[in-house]
């Protein structure tokens, strides 16, 4: 027995936190800097004016109160549901349920907006290019084109792609470009003319009052909720308590000057066109409206108009895709809480995509998009946002007072309870004060609370008192000794959890140390990591199968249930916290992703693992008697050597050590690289004078070197049909990547009919082997050299 | 959710920390005041000035109200996440 008994038998599980203070904050950013600007900038205009640079500053101002707000709970509850499950928290009765009912609408309406700004943009884009679909245009092509947009993501979304990681960072990347080449082209535009600040005085700066400032405030208000994204993602996110408040003031540092930079260059840079109808550029861009940023960039900006055309479908399909993820989760949120029927909880078996949220959730924004108009759209998002950042600002306080001090905060509101009072104050104005803008907005905002009413009272409030007596209970913790050498079994199909608990054990049995299994629970970017754990049950037998077979073989094991939306990154958090040595992993052998050399999965990991990693095809029958280990660089043979030592049987097994070599190599040269290769192996020499002879207690094994001439694949696959297992891999010099692993390793993989293992040792906290290698070194037996 | 989701979702303190964290914020509150105070300023300013020089003062002003309210922000979380692992360190 090579490990010590876990202290419980109940597999351990956790949650894997991808995401970086730089990717969230680029969550927090893409948020914001989406649709919004791009489609309310110009109606914004229309209403407040040049004075629409103070209209962006105080919403600024209102924005900060609460935005304090969740940065502290944040910190302190960084889990999806973000708004929706601190209302839930912190008020009564049916509070959580109406915030979850106007959540869902705003992100659902915010869609319709979105999607109405990307038919607008795409309408300005095909004009471009002079072309004309089915004749129509305007309003009723903006409708049509987002129809069509909605249904598109609603089948991205059912399919499980969505815009996140890397891909989503670049896309926000690219937006801020666009806005920034719209900046820096509208700032030399006024600084070429003198006479600019006269259109922000013409013929006020302020020409419809305060009423004017407030009405564009409450239209833009959108564009600057972002940090609700951010929480919603914040049980995905690395050290949520020092991250989530940070990116929430980094997105706002990033986003609320370049909304003021927008606002001036648009009114200050644009030179009327002749003959045109407005006596001032605020009034001409409120009259282009939805596009009036892509027609101010044709205004004074090379190529202005499909550079913002093409910023503007980006921004509005990036918002789309997240509103249309976020109205699902939401709505899915209710669902599976009981707050609405169960099929909105319903997850489809194959995808694990809550189809039925997704698919009311897509209908309601299509009604919202072809029954109301825009500007009253953009309203009523903003209402309803509103709406639920007040019911958030009452629930800080409540929270902090019920729970204060039994969570740990990573930021606390200054003067509390103060700010958020404030923050209620200024969202309770700002949201009346839109009925003076677009009555029809509150009309529908008021027509979906009383519904929502009815469906609590009439329903939810029942089904939440039954929920409240169906307990579910799974206490689950395991041991893992971090000092000792350990191997990772990541485990998936129980058929072939044995095969790698073999190489597992063969390793163990050199190097005494933990045995841990892990299986990975995964779910689709779609849905909170935190869904994952109502499968833990389901996939209990499969680790307690593996850990069965351990048992059987004298291993006392840990097993480790992850939840995480990719495979890889949840088993390299995994080696990270329990420092895992080893990873022993299966593959099924065949590659079809171009991009990537034996799999996407392995891939990541024997790139960012820090940790051997052993990948395992075929059913490896060990000790095994012949083993064949291709080395590259004769300098670094011993590395794969001393691995391979573990795997052979003791009495009278043997390694054979092959370097192909070009073919025209002299005989001095081969004999020059099998001296290399012998070198290298006599380096163990030295390392193991120094290990205790208690270390040495192996039985020797003999070694083969073999130096031929030939094609590198050819050779490896005629050799391999004589032996029982092939080792196929690189030092920590060579990387796998650029050199065994790539197309030769494909082709090698493909071809060769015997089990194979393809390794990537790393050294360093290795010691595997060496005590064990030493004593048969001197038993090297050269090949004949062909 | 309850005492209990918390509990399960591993984002309550341990029990015998409970009652004993320190609730006082570590955002430096003079600060805070004088840079809010700037957003004030900044924001009168910008809507007095009419569209002339004050309005750019404004902005400007405003600007730097940003960057400033960032600061003390960014700030007051590492004071803050610094205290909490002491905090969590002492058991």
């Amino acid at each position: 027995m090579t490990a010590e008994a876990p202290e419980t038998q109940q597999p351990r599980t956790a949650l894997s936190r991808d995401l970086s203070l730089f990717d969230i904050t680029m969550v927090g950013v893409a948020g914001m800097i989406g649709a919004g600007i791009f489609v309310l900038t110009g109606m914004a205009a229309g209403t407040a004016g040049p004075a629409l640079i103070l209209a962006f500053a105080l919403n600024g101002i209102v924005t900060i109160f609460t935005a304090m707000v969740y940065a502290e709970l944040g910190s302190a509850i960084p889990e999806a549901g973000g708004g929706y499950l601190w209302v839930k928290e912190g008020l009564p009765g049916g509070n959580a349920f109406l915030a979850g009912w106007m959540s869902w609408f705003a992100h659902a309406v915010a869609g319709s907006l979105y999607a109405l700004g990307f038919g607008a943009y795409l309408e300005l884009v095909l004009n471009q290019f002079g072309i004309s679909l089915f004749g129509l245009q305007g309003d009723l092509l903006h409708k049509v084109l987002a129809v069509v947009i909605v249904f598109t993501f609603m089948y991205i979304n059912y399919r499980g792609a969505s815009e996140t990681g890397r891909a989503g960072n670049i896309v926000t990347l690219a937006k801020i470009a666009v806005i920034g080449a719209f900046i820096a082209f509208g700032l030399a535009a006024i600084f070429r003319n003198p006479e600019f600040l006269s259109k922000f005085s013409t013929p006020s700066f302020a020409p419809q009052g305060m009423a004017g400032i407030l009405s564009a405030m409450g239209l833009t208000f959108i564009a600057f909720e972002g940090y609700e994204i951010i929480v919603q993602a914040g049980e995905e996110v690395k050290n949520p308590r020092r991250n989530i408040p940070k990116a929430v003031f980094l997105a706002l540092a990033i986003v609320i000057p370049l909304y003021m930079l927008v606002a001036f260059v648009s009114i200050g840079a644009v030179t009327l066109p002749a003959g045109s109808a407005q006596a001032t550029t605020w009034q001409w861009l409120g009259n282009h409206a939805e596009v009036g940023l892509g027609e101010a960039a044709r205004n004074f900006m090379p190529f202005g108009a499909i550079i913002m055309s093409i910023g503007g479908l980006l921004s509005t399909m990036s918002a789309l895709n997240a509103t249309t993820y976020s109205s699902t989760r939401v709505s899915f949120a209710m669902g599976r809480d009981r707050n609405l029927p169960d099929m909105f909880g319903l997850v489809h078996a194959r995808t694990r995509i809550p189809h039925i949220a997704l698919l009311l959730s897509g209908l309601l924004m299509i009604t919202m998009a072809v029954g109301v108009p825009i500007k009253h759209v953009a309203c009523a998002t903003d209402i309803m946002f509103l709406l639920l950042f007040l019911q958030v600002n009452v629930a800080v306080i409540t929270i902090r007072k019920r729970y204060g001090d039994k969570l740990s905060y990573g930021y606390l509101t200054p003067f509390f309870p103060y700010v958020p009072i404030i923050g209620i104050i200024t969202k309770l104005f700002l949201a009346l004060f839109m009925f003076h803008y677009s009555p029809l907005a509150w009309y529908i905002t008021i027509g979906w609370l009383l519904a929502g009413a009815a469906i609590y009272w009439l329903y939810a409030a029942r089904r939440e008192r039954e929920k409240e007596v169906t307990p579910v209970v799974i206490e689950e913790r395991a041991h893992i000794d971090r000092e000792r050498f350990s191997v990772l079994v990541p485990v998936g199909d129980p058929a072939r959890s044995a095969n790698l608990l073999r190489v597992a054990h063969s390793i163990l049995q050199v190097e005494p140390g933990n045995l841990m299994f892990l299986h990975v629970i995964t779910v689709p970017d779609q849905l909170p990591v935190s869904i994952g754990r109502e499968f833990v049950n389901e996939v209990r037998p499969i680790i307690d199968q593996a850990a069965g077979q351990a048992e059987e073989m004298g291993l006392a094991a840990t097993r480790l249930v992850r939840v995480g939306h990719r495979t890889a990154d949840a088993i390299i958090d995994t080696v990270e916290e329990t420092q895992a040595n080893f990873v022993v992993m299966g593959w099924q052998g065949d590659v079809s992703d171009p991009r990537t050399v034996i799999g996407s999965n392995i891939d990541r990991i024997v790139k960012k693992a820090h940790a051997n990693v052993v990948v395992v095809r075929g059913d490896v029958q060990l000790p095994a008697q012949r083993i064949l280990v291709p080395v590259q660089h004769p300098q670094h043979g011993h590395l794969m050597s001393h691995f391979a030592v573990s795997l052979v049987r003791p009495d009278d097994g043997y390694i054979q050590l092959l370097h192909v070599v070009d073919p025209q190599l002299s005989a001095r040269q081969r004999a020059d690289r099998a001296a290399t290769l012998r070198d290298s192996l006599h380096r163990l020499h030295a390392q193991q004078a120094e290990t205790p002879p208690e270390q040495n207690q192996r039985p020797k094994r003999r070694f083969r070197i073999r130096i031929a001439g030939g094609d590198v694949v050819e050779e490896i696959v005629k050799r391999s049909e004589n032996f029982d297992l092939v080792l196929i891999g690189a030092s920590r010099e060579s990387w796998i990547r650029r050199t065994l692993w790539g197309d030769r390793t494909r082709q090698i993989a493909r071809r060769v009919k015997c089990p194979l293992m393809l390794v990537n040792l790393r050294g360093g906290r290795m010691q595997f082997g060496v005590s064990s290698f030493f004593q048969f070194f001197w038993d090297i037996q050269e090949g004949a050299e062909e | 959710m309850s005492m209990k989701d918390l509990e399960e979702m591993g984002i309550l303190l341990p029990e015998n920390k409970w009652g004993q964290s320190d609730l006082h914020t570590s955002v430096d509150k003079i600060q805070l005041v004088a840079s809010g105070l700037l957003a004030l300023g900044a924001v009168i300013c910008g809507y007095v000035g009419n569209g002339g020089l004050l309005t750019w003062v404004g902005v400007g002003m405003f600007f730097i109200f940003v960057a400033w309210f960032t600061r003390i922000s960014l700030k007051a979380v590492e004071v803050q996440n610094d205290q909490v692992e002491d905090f969590l360190r002492g058991d």
